[in-house]
């Protein structure tokens, strides 16, 4: 039944909103699952690089502005 | 000697040897055996009378058994013997061998026993017989059960089954052992005439598929009668075939196969009445001396159009199919009888003239069928193993990049001219068709012909090219890239004109139909299509075909909803994929947006919509929940803060023993978690960062002011 509602999820939303224990999950769901997080852990960390860039970008551009000063 | 001291003697010499006591025994130089069978002798005659005292001593040990057997009841016992194992009894080779193959040791010895009874038996008697002490009755028990022909002369039956065969009397009686019985020996020699028999007639059913098939291949006209073919002149199977085939029938007309000679047609043609048709058929089909010529040919001799001349060849061969002039393939069951009744009377083996019993004759006939079925059986089986091996073959060829040719593949007459005319002369051009239709223009090619080869090809393991899965994954590989490259193609013009620069129609890649319909509606531009309202786009004709070969460029209206691209997430309602129905309710009702719908704090809200029931109900909530969204008025199974649900998943587990995939999902569970509050950090730092750079450009201009307004000049 667990494995059953976990195959037609497709975010880690629906997972995190299903009441699942690990040891109900089966092995091809549990490969799925690796799957889907490492998707997820990339456009985390896509997001992560694009927001540093702004960071830097932001402390160059005070650090110019202080200079001018 | 007294009678005392020689049971004394016979008892120590007992004692003393331990083994039996025979006539031949001597003991202390007396001949103790034949004391022993004198006592015996005496008693047995009542010749003497001997003390009960002294008598018992010898019962104690056994040696005073009373052996009083008839002569009758021995030749019976050896009788009997004989007719259960006549091979045993006249084979000592045999006997040696049956028991090696005994294994049970008391069963052997048993047998051993029995054996060397009747044997020991048998000798006496004998002995009797050439003394001239046996009495007729007895010698004629022996006789019957032909125990012994030299001595007691063979039984009845075995010597009119060799006077009948020509053999002499031992030979027969070795037969008739050979096989328990003589009735034996006739059912194994009628099932050993009937599998050669059935050899025969598959021989001849075989001989008949052959010239079919040659018959077809040359590809004549004439008819083909099922089973046999007259259009080969010298189709006849060979005349062994012939024979048996007439032997079952008197008046030589065939009950197994009805089938045409070349003189049966003739007498046919001379039977008919009709002269134009006897024209017909023997210039059609080239009989008596004419050549076969062809419709237009007959035409014009005989002054009728060619319509009328194929009616008449039609109306004739259908004359000859309903002549019954069809091969019978099974066997019915009077020809079966009659078979039986030939097959003894030419294959006489039965001495006393009776006739056979019905119950004999329908084990025989079924012998007889069952064997000609296996056979069948067999043949097939084999057949289908050469099958499959002709596949493999074509397959590797085909591998090795060979040619082959259709006329190996064996289609039918019609298929194969009709790939023949359109040029397909080989299996590498029909595997090299790429889409159907190119198949099926082909003119007279329909789909039984398409079903055909289909089947053909399955046969070989192989498959039409437009139909292998590879083919198609490589097809929608292509379209795929090919829709890229419209987009790619369209991208600029579309962004151009969605700016309301003039870009002709004739630019994109619209089909030609298409093209022409916007022309006629007055559309050159596509600026001007773009900016048309939905109502104006519906009025052109045919405005789905344009749609969608707009979304196939990958441009869209402003009034339409584009398609979710990757990582965005759902935000109308249309996006869900409710029914029709469920969906112009709710967009009648005012809601468009998925918010809208989260923000409802109870069910009744959205019941009270005119139009929703408890089905649209389940299906929007349905929706919803397939694509992640949960009303607040929704009972959900867990309400656990958002920073606990990951890790809370492996508290079941964290104390026991977690297999590879356990800790390689934790493991990255855990990344995630941590990416994530990384991304939170950044984020944070980027906010306050932002607000710090906003506070110094502020600082910034207010110091320029001041610069500024120190020398006098305002902004």
């Amino acid at each position: 039944m667990v494995n059953q509602k976990l195959k037609d999820f497709e975010t880690l939303k629906n997972l995190m909103n299903l009441n699942i224990k690990l040891s109900e999950i089966d092995d091809t769901t549990k490969q799925r699952l690796i799957e889907l997080c490492r998707e997820q852990l990339s456009i985390v960390n896509e997001k992560i690089e694009t927001t540093r860039n702004k960071r830097k970008q932001l402390e160059e551009n005070l650090l110019k502005i202080r200079k001018g000063n | 000697m007294n009678l005392k001291e020689r049971i004394d003697l016979i008892l120590e010499c007992l004692e003393k040897t331990g083994g039996p006591i025979i006539q031949s025994t001597e003991y202390k130089g007396y001949s103790v055996g034949l004391m022993l069978a004198g006592i015996k002798t005496n008693l047995n005659r009542e010749k003497a009378a001997y003390p009960e005292e002294q008598l018992a001593r010898l019962r104690e040990k056994g040696l005073l058994e009373p052996k009083i057997e008839k002569l009758t009841d021995k030749a019976e016992r050896v009788a009997e013997y004989v007719t259960k194992n006549p091979r045993l009894w006249h084979s000592d080779v045999a006997f040696k061998k049956y028991i090696d193959t005994i294994e049970d040791e008391e069963k052997r010895a048993e047998e051993i026993k029995a054996y060397q009874d009747a044997k020991e038996a048998y000798t006496y008697l004998r002995r009797r017989k050439t003394e001239g002490k046996l009495d007729e009755e007895t010698s004629e028990i022996l006789r019957q059960a032909g125990v012994g022909g030299n001595v007691f002369g063979y039984p009845e039956e075995t010597t009119l089954f060799a006077q009948k065969t020509g053999i002499s009397n031992r030979e027969a009686q070795i037969i008739i052992n050979e096989f328990g019985s003589l009735d034996n020996f006739r059912k194994e020699f009628i099932a050993l005439m009937l599998d050669r028999e059935i050899e025969k007639h598959i021989k001849v059913e075989k001989c008949v598929e052959q010239i079919n098939h040659f018959a077809r291949s040359q590809n004549r006209q004439l008819p083909f009668i099922q089973g046999f073919d007259m259009s080969q002149p010298n189709f006849l199977p060979s005349k062994d075939d012939i024979n048996f085939l007439s032997i079952l029938d008197e008046n030589n007309s065939r009950i197994y196969g009805y089938f045409m000679t070349e003189e049966r047609i003739i007498d046919y043609i001379n039977s008919l009445g009709d002269e134009h048709k006897k024209v017909v058929i023997k210039n059609y089909f080239g009989l008596i001396g004419e050549e076969a010529h062809t419709l237009d040919v007959i035409g014009k001799a005989t002054g009728f159009t060619r319509a009328a001349i194929s009616d008449k060849v039609k109306r004739i061969k259908r004359e000859l199919r309903s002549q019954r002039l069809r091969y019978q393939g099974e066997i019915t069951e009077e020809s079966r009888e009659r078979f039986i009744e030939r097959f003894f009377a030419s294959n006489d083996i039965f001495v006393d003239g009776t006739e056979l019993s019905q119950e004999t004759k329908d084990e025989l006939s079924q012998i007889y069928i069952d064997g000609l079925q296996a056979k069948r059986a067999e043949i097939e089986r084999a057949k289908g193993e050469r099958k499959e091996v002709y596949s493999i073959n074509v397959s590797k060829r085909l591998a090795r990049g060979e040619i082959i040719t259709i006329d190996e593949l064996y289609f039918s007459t019609r298929t194969h001219n009709t790939l023949r005319r359109a040029g397909y002369y080989t299996l590498n051009k029909i595997l090299d068709v790429l889409d159907e239709e190119e198949i099926t223009k082909i003119p007279k090619l329909g789909k039984s012909s398409l079903e055909e080869i289909r089947v053909k090809l399955a046969e070989l393991g192989l498959a039409f090219t437009w139909e292998t899965e590879e083919w198609k994954a490589e097809r929608a590989q292509s379209e795929i890239e090919m829709q890229k490259e419209v987009q790619a193609r369209a991208r600029e013009h579309i962004s151009r004109a969605k700016d309301g620069v003039y870009v002709p129609i004739s630019w994109l890649d619209f089909s030609a139909k298409t093209r022409e319909i916007l022309d006629t509606a007055g559309y050159y531009d596509l600026s001007k299509l773009l900016a048309a309202s939905k109502e104006e786009v519906f009025k052109i004709p045919s405005s789905a075909k344009i749609r969608s070969e707009l979304h196939y460029m990958g441009c869209y209206f402003d009034w339409e909803n584009k398609p979710l691209k990757e990582g965005e997430e759902i935000t109308q309602i249309n996006e869900l994929g409710l029914e029709t129905s469920t969906l112009n309710t709710l967009v009648k009702a005012g809601y468009t947006k998925i918010e809208q719908l989260l923000n409802m704090k109870s069910e009744k809200e959205l019941t009270e919509i005119k139009g929703i029931g408890e089905k649209a109900l389940q299906d929007i909530k349905d929706r919803m929940n397939a694509s992640g969204f949960y009303f607040q008025w929704e009972e959900r199974d867990i309400s656990i803060p958002e920073e606990n649900r990951i890790p809370w998943l492996f508290e079941q587990v964290f104390g026991d023993s977690m297999s590879q995939l356990d800790i390689e999902l934790r493991e990255m569970i855990n990344s995630l978690i941590l990416a994530r509050q990384v991304l939170k950090e950044e984020q944070e730092a980027c906010r306050k960062l932002g607000g710090l750079f906003q506070e110094a450009k502020r600082k910034e201009l207010e110091l320029i002011e001041k610069a500024l307004a120190s020398e006098g000049i305002e902004l």
